[in-house]
């Protein structure tokens, strides 16, 4: 009998082509039509059902094996990214989207999961559900797409009881070359909530600073004063950031303005530093502005997403089928959590589960750029892995799992 | 088959005889001699020929080796025996009375040393290479383990690999007797850094016949903020304190001078540079753009304690077979406190571990430097026996 490795190796043509295909067709935001499609016909060639038009193109599909038992999710994120694609690939895209962040990758690799699973289904001891999500990138207004597809029952009927995903290419290059897989047993990404600030002062003119209350001055003072959160009051194990990434005021150089807006971001690990961050950035802003006689009006965006906390548990059963997959040496912990997002999140907050690292970038291949860049490119050699780790995980889980 | 086990158990009050010693005639810093002799007396009750022991390192450390039959490379086992300078309250019969008090545990790790140079000499025989055990002072000022160094502790025979202990309650969520360790860094540097701010000083009327450096301190703190909430990696602990400012003598003379004194505690030699790099620049800078100059002193303390990944997994192994694979832990974080045994790990690989000495179920929660910190005595025998085992088994 071929285990699984073996199927998935076999699959490795297959799966390229399907990544090929997406490759050329990227489609941006929730706006996934033409993906939503094309997953739809594979599931139909592989006779799985499914469930389309979630939140939008998201597409839900429920592969039920021939025991009963548990219901196991793997989530794929397929939307692309507003970039003109610079790789002279064969099959780059035209469209003047890229899919620039490996979620082409994803989506095939998923596929090829489906397709493993599915040519096992006898043996299946349970239910798997496959979460094809749009908009990982972000949308316009609002949460992303995980969250409106979970608001749209995502998880429900059957709801899941474990989940996993993965983010393939250049994320924690440094200890990982392509063929292995990294894992982490906590926090693994970092929530990436935006704040704004209002600053209310008191215009003047640029003469006459005593009949203002200058907001550029309290703003300054605020962003100085907001260094402390991280110097002084986080724990120094506990990894936080607070950036301002806009400040603007004013339209003269010699009027004083009567309001400054700061937005920024924060990136925590927890949610219980998230909330730490949130509360204090308010009360220094408010404390500051009202010491220079000013105020503030303070937004905080909670759709963030949230950070993405692995579960444990669920990490050490991945660790060992990708184990006996790669073999030990291919088999690394992820030393040092990314301030990065991903909003996975909002499908781990609700199910216990694990995202985990596919390193597809080859030096050696010329795959020397980052995430999110026109050139862009993963090494397809190593697709066959990510099917192989999640359908034996998935097989393995729910045998193990009654 | 040795059962170290059963051997350290059978030893125990021979452990706690000499802890209870060491802790009734606590001494401090580098100034042990009543510690050095009292360990020289021991080691030579148990068949250390006078010639293996030696002492006076660096004031009063002291060093014995143990040769085993068959050569090989050259183990160390430290343990560091100092005290510090605190009145005992803890009504221990056995509770010193000198003013002074080992409410750190040295007592204790110089004692399960001792019992591991005890189970040893009994297995010299089965010993490839050699196990040298150093006794150090002046842990608790940071200063012992650079003087023995300094005077040669880790040659003659040279040291391959270094392992030791802290007991207590360092880290929280451990029962009393289970073993903490870490792969890589486990506890901070500490150096202190001195900034003076030199401005011109004036009468507190006329600001603008002075250059301030009140007003440069004031900036200058708050930009130190900014290196590490800004300039070092998220992911990598780091601290920055400033606990002393002093300028002025007179509530409306601006002075000529302000200095402020702090620490820094970083996990990695890296981002230690930086720091000193970033403190000296942020400094200049900020007082030179304030008409004033700064004077940055950077005094470099202990190095982080840097745990050697392969000899963790040793010490697991070892505790896997001494105590069972699940009294060993992971500690949950890094302490952001130092160890001056990382002067050794500095130039010898090895592992620093944590034995959860404290009992709560006892009464026994005062932290560490506390009147009333105590050990649990029944828990002796497993330093004894880990050292030991390590000993005997790591060059596996």
């Amino acid at each position: 009998m071929e285990t699984m490795k073996e199927q998935a190796l076999a699959l490795q043509e297959q799966i390229v082509a399907w990544r090929r295909d997406l490759h050329q067709m990227p489609e941006t935001q929730m706006d996934t039509v033409q993906t939503e499609a094309y997953i739809c016909a594979r599931l139909d060639e592989m006779g799985i059902p499914y469930r389309k038009g979630v939140a939008g193109h998201g597409v839900v599909a429920v592969l039920e094996g021939a025991k009963p038992g548990k219901v196991f999710a793997v989530r794929a994120d397929c939307d692309g990214l507003p970039i003109k694609e610079e790789t002279d690939l064969p099959f780059a895209s035209k469209n003047g989207c890229m899919h620039a962040c490996g979620h082409d990758v994803h989506t095939a690799m998923a596929l090829g999961t489906a397709k493993i699973l599915a040519d096992n289904k006898d043996k299946l001891e349970g239910t798997v559900k496959f979460i094809f999500q749009p908009g990982e990138e972000g949308c316009k207004e609002g949460y992303g797409g995980a969250k409106r597809m979970l608001d749209d029952g995502a998880l429900d009927n059957p709801r899941p009881d474990v989940i996993v995903g993965l983010h393939t290419g250049a994320i924690w290059k440094e200890d990982f070359k392509p063929g292995d897989i990294g894992y982490h047993y906590s926090g693994i990404m970092a929530c990436m909530d935006r704040f704004e600030l209002l600053v209310k002062g008191k215009g003047s003119h640029g003469a006459y600073p005593h009949g203002s209350i200058d907001p550029v001055s309290i703003a300054c003072q605020i962003i100085s004063e907001l260094q402390t959160i991280v110097s002084r009051e986080m724990n120094p194990v506990e990894p936080a950031v607070i950036s301002i990434g806009e400040i603007h005021a004013g339209t003269a150089f010699n009027v004083i303005p009567g309001e400054c807006r700061i937005s920024g971001t924060v990136r925590a690990l927890t949610n219980d530093t998230r909330k730490f961050l949130a509360t204090r950035i308010e009360e220094i802003a408010r404390t500051v502005a009202q010491g220079m006689r000013g105020d503030i009006e303070f937004h905080y965006g909670w759709e963030g997403p949230a950070p993405v906390v692995n579960n444990a548990e669920v990490t050490e059963e991945l660790r060992k089928v990708a184990v006996a997959i790669l073999g030990e040496e291919h088999v690394k912990e992820i030393k040092n959590p990314s301030m990065g997002g991903e909003d996975i999140a909002f499908f781990l907050e609700e199910v216990p589960g694990t995202f985990f690292f596919h390193p597809s970038c080859n030096e050696e291949k010329g795959q020397t750029y980052p995430h999110h860049n026109s050139r862009f490119a993963v090494d397809e050699d190593v697709l066959w892995i990510g099917s192989a780790v999640m359908s034996t995980m998935a097989m393995e889980w729910l045998k193990n799992h009654k | 088959m040795i059962n170290i086990q059963d051997e350290a158990k059978a030893i125990l009050s021979e452990i706690i005889e000499w802890r209870r010693h060491i802790h009734a005639n606590p001494e401090l810093g580098l100034e042990t001699p009543e510690t050095e002799a009292y360990i020289v007396q021991a080691l030579e009750g148990m068949g250390f020929p006078s010639t293996s022991i030696r002492k006076g390192i660096g004031g009063h450390g002291v060093a014995a080796l143990l040769e085993g039959d068959e050569p090989g490379p050259v183990l160390a086992i430290r343990a560091d025996c100092d005290a510090l300078p605190i009145k005992e309250e803890t009504g221990l019969p056995f509770a010193a009375t000198n003013g002074c008090m080992h409410a750190c545990a040295h007592d204790v790790h110089t004692a399960m040393a001792l019992g591991a140079a005890q189970l040893l000499m009994k297995h010299r025989h089965e010993l490839k290479g050699s196990v040298k055990f150093i006794f150090q002072p002046a842990e608790e000022n940071v200063v012992g383990a650079k003087a023995m160094i300094d005077d040669g502790v880790l040659e003659n025979p040279k040291v391959d690999a270094l392992i030791g202990l802290h007991s207590g309650l360092l880290w929280k969520g451990y029962a009393a007797g289970e073993i903490g360790y870490s792969h890589g860094g486990m506890m901070a540097s500490a150096d202190r850094f001195l900034i003076t701010l030199k401005g011109k000083g004036g009468h507190g009327a006329t600001p603008h016949l002075t250059a301030d450096p009140i007003v440069m301190a004031g900036h200058l703190i708050c930009r130190l903020q900014t290196i590490l909430s800004r300039e070092v990696n998220p992911v990598d602990p780091g601290v920055l304190t400033i606990g002393r400012v002093t300028g002025g003598s007179a509530y409306n003379i601006i002075p000529g001078e302000c200095v402020l004194e702090g620490t820094v505690r970083v996990l990695d030699v890296e981002t230690r540079k930086m720091m000193e790099e970033r403190i000296r620049e942020l400094a200049e800078s900020t007082a030179a753009s304030m008409r004033g100059e700064a004077v940055v002193e950077y005094i470099p303390g202990p190095p982080p304690v840097i745990n050697d990944s392969a000899m963790t997994d040793k010490l697991l192994a070892t505790v896997a077979e001494v105590l069972g694979e699940e009294k060993a832990k992971e500690i949950p974080e890094p302490s952001m406190g130092a160890e001056d045994v990382a002067y050794f790990l500095e130039r010898v690989p090895g592992t620093f571990f944590f034995h959860a000495g404290s009992n709560p179920e006892k009464g026994q929660t005062y932290p560490h430097h506390n009147s009333k910190f105590d050990i649990d005595e029944d828990t002796l025998w497993i330093g004894s026996a880990l050292f030991a085992h390590f000993a005997l088994n790591w060059q596996k």
